[in-house]
């Protein structure tokens, strides 16, 4: 990776000069020099990667652009961090005329330069990086939270639909069911405003539960003691009726009366309290999940419900 | 505060209300004893329990004794020199009518004090007493047959201390005196009904202003001295069998 990164410093660099003095004449590829000191060592077999950069680079000197795109991306696709390789793809594009795409090669490139300390290679990108931010086409969209909104099939987070930059020419814009199609050309501000609304996420919120509980609690409470009545009462009939002595049989008529009479009562209070807490215990509701909401002006979360 | 008070009072009536245990004396339910448990307590001609079950006066080889329930010792008691027919106890088991066998065969009444038995209490008119009703009641009533040799039984009443006949005699075909339960609702007897058969039957009424109703047979076959107790659940014969011997039925 190394030796693919001094290479295409070289080469950009070469060709950066010949550019800003050439006038989009690309420079002619200079021989690497290798370091100094090591002129006795032999040269290391190139990687497939370096194969594919060089190519590229002789596409792009023969101002074959979309070939040598296409030989640069593949070398990218086998050294990721290449910062040779990175400004050399937004090169090409920029030679195609692919503004927001060159662009993002050179952010990419001036970052990756930045962390490999390739002060002249970050600055290069930075320059053109620059130069593109200024030209390139943007496209603002406003769609509702939770609305998947694709550009040429790419789907685009909420927060980047503030700023869409884009290549000059016609664009698929796709919301839901929605779908438009725009035409920009360099330097273009354009605004599109999507009225899909989001598909909404439910979740059921039961606030009532505990409360359920307590009056369940209280109807369990209640037919226990309804129970305890009916069986007091029973019992208490039976020894009643067991009985020759006016005294047992009226001991027993008082156990029922006031035993089981008021065991029954505070059962009744127990159900009729049971029921009065399920009844008004708050329903479950059906609520839409938090969504958050990127806007022009605003920047937060939305909840809303139903029930 | 009085209104409060009433509603209280109401809602609390409730449970008894709704099971039938109103305070008010019933008739016990008359059911057959037939396959009723069959046990037996002591060789006896003539007896009478009280209501608890705990204590028995009843005559043996011409002699009187007492014993208490189930599997007490008997005792002799003395109730005079003659030999008598018939034992009728109160519930209580605190007095006694018997009636000697002279005569005319003669209704008495004893007083038991402690161990002893005083023959003072005043009597009603009549030959046989069954066992009266309990004071707890209200005042007690007794069933006596009139003559020994009439089948008219006439109904008495305890008003203080002396006994006052209650409505018209009624005819039942029993030998001695229908037995009244504790709450004077239910006569019980030993009948030898020419068109029911020998048997033990039972009447009762709803209130004791009310006359009885029909006739209920409770076991069939010859016996004497038919009591009831424990509402009706168990009942005492003597003479049902072989020999002489007091016999309870459980059912």
């Amino acid at each position: 990776m190394r030796v693919l990164g001094w290479w295409a410093v070289r080469w950009f660099l070469g060709l950066v000069i010949a550019t800003s003095t050439a006038s989009a004449q690309p420079a002619p590829p200079e021989p690497p020099t290798p370091p100094t000191g090591e002129q006795a060592a032999p040269e290391p077999a190139p990687t497939p990667a370096v194969t594919a950069f060089r190519a590229g680079r002789d596409l792009l000197d023969a101002g074959q652009f979309e070939a040598a795109c296409a030989k640069f991306t593949e070398s990218i696709g086998l050294d990721p961090d290449a910062p040779g390789t990175l400004l050399n793809l937004g090169l090409c594009n920029e030679k195609l005329g692919k503004t927001a795409t060159a662009l993002a090669w050179f952010r990419r490139g001036q970052y990756r330069s930045a962390e490999a300390q390739m002060g002249e290679y970050e600055q290069a990108a930075k320059e053109h990086a620059v130069v593109l931010a200024a030209r390139v086409a943007t496209l603002r969209v406003d769609a509702a939270p939770g609305v998947t909104v694709k550009v040429d099939g790419a789907t685009l987070s909420e927060t980047e639909r503030a700023r869409v930059e884009l290549d000059p020419g016609t664009h698929v814009i796709e919301a839901g069911t929605e779908h438009r199609e725009i035409t920009v050309h360099d330097g273009d501000k354009q605004e599109l405003t999507l009225k899909t609304e989001a598909p909404k996420h439910y979740v059921m919120v039961d606030r009532g539960v505990k409360q359920r509980h307590y009056a369940y609690y209280a109807v369990g409470t209640g037919a226990a003691l309804y129970l305890a009545s009916a069986s007091l009462s029973l019992v208490g009939r039976s020894r009643y009726h067991d009985s020759d002595h006016p005294e047992t049989y009226q001991r027993w008529q008082g156990i029922v009366r006031y035993g089981g009479t008021s065991l029954f009562l505070v059962g009744s209070a127990a159900v009729v309290g049971g029921v009065y807490l399920y009844v008004k215990a708050p329903k479950r509701e059906r609520i839409e999940q938090v969504a958050p909401i990127v806007a022009r002006d605003q920047l937060g979360v939305a909840i809303a419900g139903s029930f | 505060m009085l209104a409060r008070s009433s509603v209280l009072a109401v809602m609390l009536a409730g449970c008894d209300f709704v099971f039938g245990v109103n305070g008010q004396p019933e008739p016990c339910e008359l059911r057959s004893f037939g396959g009723a448990t069959r046990t037996e307590i002591v060789e006896a001609e003539e007896f009478s329990v009280d209501w608890d079950q705990t204590f028995a006066v009843f005559s043996q080889g011409g002699l009187n004794w007492q014993m208490k329930l189930p599997d007490g010792t008997p005792e002799m008691i003395d109730l005079g020199v003659y030999v008598n027919l018939t034992f009728a106890l109160a519930p209580e088991g605190t007095s006694l009518f018997f009636t000697a066998a002279i005569e005319p065969p003669t209704l008495r009444g004893a007083l038991r004090d402690a161990s002893t038995w005083a023959i003072s209490a005043e009597v009603p008119r009549g030959t046989y007493a069954g066992t009266p009703s309990a004071d707890a009641f209200g005042p007690r009533r007794v069933l006596v047959r009139l003559r020994y040799e009439l089948d008219e039984i006439q109904e008495y009443e305890d008003d203080s201390g002396h006994w006052v006949a209650v409505g018209q005699p009624i005819t039942v075909r029993t030998q001695t005196a229908p037995n009244l339960t504790p709450n004077g609702l239910t006569m019980v007897y030993s009948a030898l009904e020419p068109e029911l058969g020998p048997g033990v039957y039972a009447q009762s009424r709803t209130s004791v202003d009310e006359p009885f109703g029909a006739p209920v047979l409770l076991r069939e076959g010859k016996a004497r001295a038919a009591q009831l107790c424990g509402r009706c659940q168990q009942l005492y014969v003597v003479g049902d069998g072989e020999g002489s011997t007091l016999v309870r039925y459980d059912r």
